[in-house]
């Protein structure tokens, strides 16, 4: 029971929020009243999982052999509450009606046979962390993110920006390669290290597709969120090939040449983005071959700072590809190559441009 | 008494697409009903203490980031707001701006 005041009981945000607007003052004030509590508890989470991360944090654990996820399908029916909701597909049940469910539980899926597949990597933390999906998440919401926390939330679009995004392969191996960088490099979401962050992402999220697709290097659109935009940002989202062209409003620049100082971390990813690109089409074959596990173990390598800025990475990639394929490689060389293409130095004094903090 | 109308202007970044949105409201041009929600989210929000709050951390990757312009009568407010700390009276406010929201340029 819910004592005198019927608001003080657990009600879905949704409801609340029709409340706060309700014509009776008192019941407006009990409504954003429940809210309010309701975001201290999201506050208090989002600062606990921005408190988390790197590698230190990863736990070690005894009795997993690895190999196959453990997922989990949550209804959020339209809240905006971050706590899972109704279960409606767990690991090894058979696919329901709800289209977004499936896709959501084939994604998590395509992300974790990449991770296992290619690195013997067990789920986003190495050590078989369960993957939880929230589909459904809010009233129009043009987003999916990785809360830093374990779960996946995804919104089903508005129909005109985005739709449901749960159609994605790249946008989950996206969002799920977010949780890696967070449990490796823990890069730091501001100025050319969050741009890294976000390419990071769009390399795993295109490795996660081009594998489920069956597509090489060369047969792959190279294109992010193609599946999963409405008519005002068709064809795609963000190019990795030819930055700056997806959509009438993308701004990527393509090489150093267009760096924005101060840029959004989602505007300057299109340097590294094309990077890879050319490294993986260079090489040809598929990318997670060789391109791919270059960039893995980069970003897996102690002497990858949080903040670190493009030439800082893009010199580890080339250590790496010399370290596993040779220092005379044709692997070597593609890297090279790659962020040559997008002139970022490989050499000398490190670019202003890669300390600059935002 | 606070005035009765409001102009509130809203900007929209991050997000997984890293598409900007814009939206204005006026709330003496909009339903009344609608314009009464939104005028009572204001009210019950306390925006001079949000508008002198210190910048928000980022918060996780890809979640959203809002910038709100509140103007009524003499008085104008500037927020800057993550995603995960939009206080629950504001939250029926930016639902209507973002309902009219439209992509722009970033730069």
């Amino acid at each position: 029971m819910c004592g005198h005041d019927p608001l003080r009981c657990i009600l879905p945000p949704g409801i609340l929020h029709k409340l706060a607007q309700h014509e009776d003052k008192s019941v407006r004030t009990a409504a954003l009243d429940t809210l309010a509590l309701d975001t201290r508890f999201r506050v208090a989470r989002a600062e606990a999982a921005a408190r988390r991360g790197g590698r230190t944090a990863r736990p070690v654990t005894f009795a997993r052999v690895g190999g196959s996820p453990q997922r989990t399908i949550y209804d959020q029916k339209h809240s905006t509450s971050q706590t899972p909701g109704k279960v409606v597909r767990s690991e090894g049940q058979s696919a329901v009606k709800d289209s977004a469910a499936n896709q959501a539980y084939d994604g998590l899926g395509y992300t974790y046979d990449y991770y296992w597949s290619v690195f013997m990597r067990d789920s986003i933390d190495g050590q078989g962390l369960p993957l939880l999906g929230c589909i459904h998440f809010g009233r129009n919401y043009d987003n999916a993110f990785w809360d830093n926390a374990g779960h996946m939330f995804f919104g089903d679009g508005d129909g005109k920006m985005l739709t449901q995004t749960t159609a994605g392969i790249d946008v989950i191996g996206h969002e799920l390669t977010h949780g890696v960088t967070q449990h490796e490099a823990n890069l730091e979401y501001s100025g050319q290290s969050g741009a890294l962050n976000e390419s990071i992402s769009d390399v795993g999220g295109i490795q996660v597709k081009q594998m489920a697709l069956k597509q090489t290097a060369a047969t792959s659109d190279w294109l992010i969120g193609a599946d999963i935009v409405g008519s005002a940002l068709k064809p795609a989202l963000r190019s990795m090939m030819n930055p700056g062209t997806a959509n009438d409003y993308d701004d990527q620049p393509a090489d150093m040449d267009g760096y924005v100082q101060g840029g959004d971390v989602h505007t300057n990813s299109g340097i590294p983005n094309r990077a890879f690109a050319v490294t993986a089409t260079t090489l040809g074959g598929n990318s997670w071959d060789a391109a791919g596990p270059i960039w893995y173990s980069t970003l897996c390598d102690p002497h990858l700072t949080s903040s670190a800025g493009f030439s800082a990475f893009a010199r580890l990639t080339v250590k790496h590809a010399k370290q596993m394929y040779g220092s005379t490689s044709t692997e070597a060389h593609a890297v090279t190559t790659g962020w040559e293409a997008v002139k970022v130095p490989l050499r000398g004094r490190i670019a202003t441009a890669d300390v600059v903090s935002a | 008494m606070a005035p009765q109308h409001a102009r509130i202007h809203l900007k929209r970044s991050g997000g997984f697409a890293g598409i900007h949105t814009e939206a204005v409201i006026d709330t003496a041009q909009i339903d009344p009903h609608e314009a009464e929600g939104i005028l009572a989210g204001l009210d019950a929000a306390d925006l001079e203490a949000l508008a002198h709050r210190p910048p928000a951390r980022p918060g996780p990757p890809d979640t959203f980031r809002y910038a709100l312009d509140v103007e009524r009568g003499s008085a104008t407010h500037h927020i800057a707001l993550s995603e995960a700390d939009v206080p629950p009276a504001l939250e029926p406010v930016i639902t209507a701006l973002q309902a009219r929201a439209h992509p722009v340029r970033k730069h």
